[in-house]
């Protein structure tokens, strides 16, 4: 169940990494940064349905924990602040990790309303 | 040459499919609850596999980057596959929601100040110690012109 949901999620962020990235990116990570948070809201929305084991080995751990990623996105910060973009970089990741956060509550929320 | 393109292409998305589900797997066996008892402290397993995968993904996107030359698609599946898959960041936030929620609002913080400070430290440290390895490796004579990096 991770496995295939892991698949799956490395294969969308990549889609979805390289459709954003085709579009122009004006030197900002943007997709990593919105494949983060997306990831995140989901997340938030999955659990807060509280699912049984299966779904949440398939939807959460495996498909949006691969979908997500923290490897990459450190990489790119890492980039940012040693072209001299150091102010970005912290940017960056404190606003990608605070939109992250807040977007997985607003997912749980939005369970529990559906609920 | 259409069919080729498109061929290539779909081997690449099998490269980040098969990656992908390692690394997710590799996670979940560190990560998984029924370890973490014994790995002890609440978070270790989720920060433990991030930093672990923040230095690996510096160390090989350096190495493969500026001097092993690998196949676009090997790389691909490692990177953006096995060890993009590996890390992850929906985790963090679900934890940080979690401590949150419970009013443990310094630990929160806790986390996430180590998660970040912790993941540049080991990004960097991935870079230096991947340029030492290729140093070595090469000879300090032709380490001089680095191809620039930067597609991915």
């Amino acid at each position: 169940m991770i496995g295939i949901g892991g698949a799956a999620g490395s294969v969308a962020r990549y889609s979805i990494g390289r459709w954003i990235a085709q579009r122009g990116s004006g030197g900002f990570p943007w997709s990593t940064f919105f494949v983060n948070a997306t990831g995140a809201v989901l997340l938030g929305l999955v659990v807060g349905f509280k699912p049984g084991a299966n779904t949440e080995y398939l939807l959460a751990e495996g498909f949006l924990g691969a979908y997500t990623t923290l490897s990459t996105f450190m990489y790119e910060g890492f980039e940012l602040f040693r072209g001299n973009e150091k102010k970005n970089a912290v940017l960056y990741i404190l606003f990608a990790l605070a939109v992250g956060i807040a977007g997985y509550f607003a997912g749980a929320a939005l369970a529990a309303c559906l609920i | 040459m259409e069919f080729a393109l498109r061929r290539d292409g779909m081997r690449m998305y099998v490269f980040i499919a098969a990656g992908g589900a390692l690394g997710a797997l590799l996670r979940h066996a560190l990560t998984a609850p029924e370890l973490q008892n014994i790995w002890a402290p609440i978070f270790a397993g989720t920060l433990t596999v991030n930093l672990a995968g923040c230095f690996a993904l510096a160390f090989f996107l350096t190495v493969s980057l500026e001097v092993l030359h690998i196949s676009p698609q090997l790389r691909l599946g490692i990177a953006t596959g096995v060890l993009g898959s590996f890390t992850t960041f929906s985790g963090i936030c679900r934890e940080t929601a979690g401590l949150l929620s419970q009013g443990l609002y310094g630990s929160a913080a806790a986390y996430i100040l180590l998660t970040v400070v912790c993941g540049f430290g080991a990004t960097y440290l991935g870079v230096v110690f991947a340029r030492a390895w290729v140093r070595r490796k090469t000879g300090a004579a032709n380490c001089t012109d680095l191809p620039e990096n930067g597609e991915e």
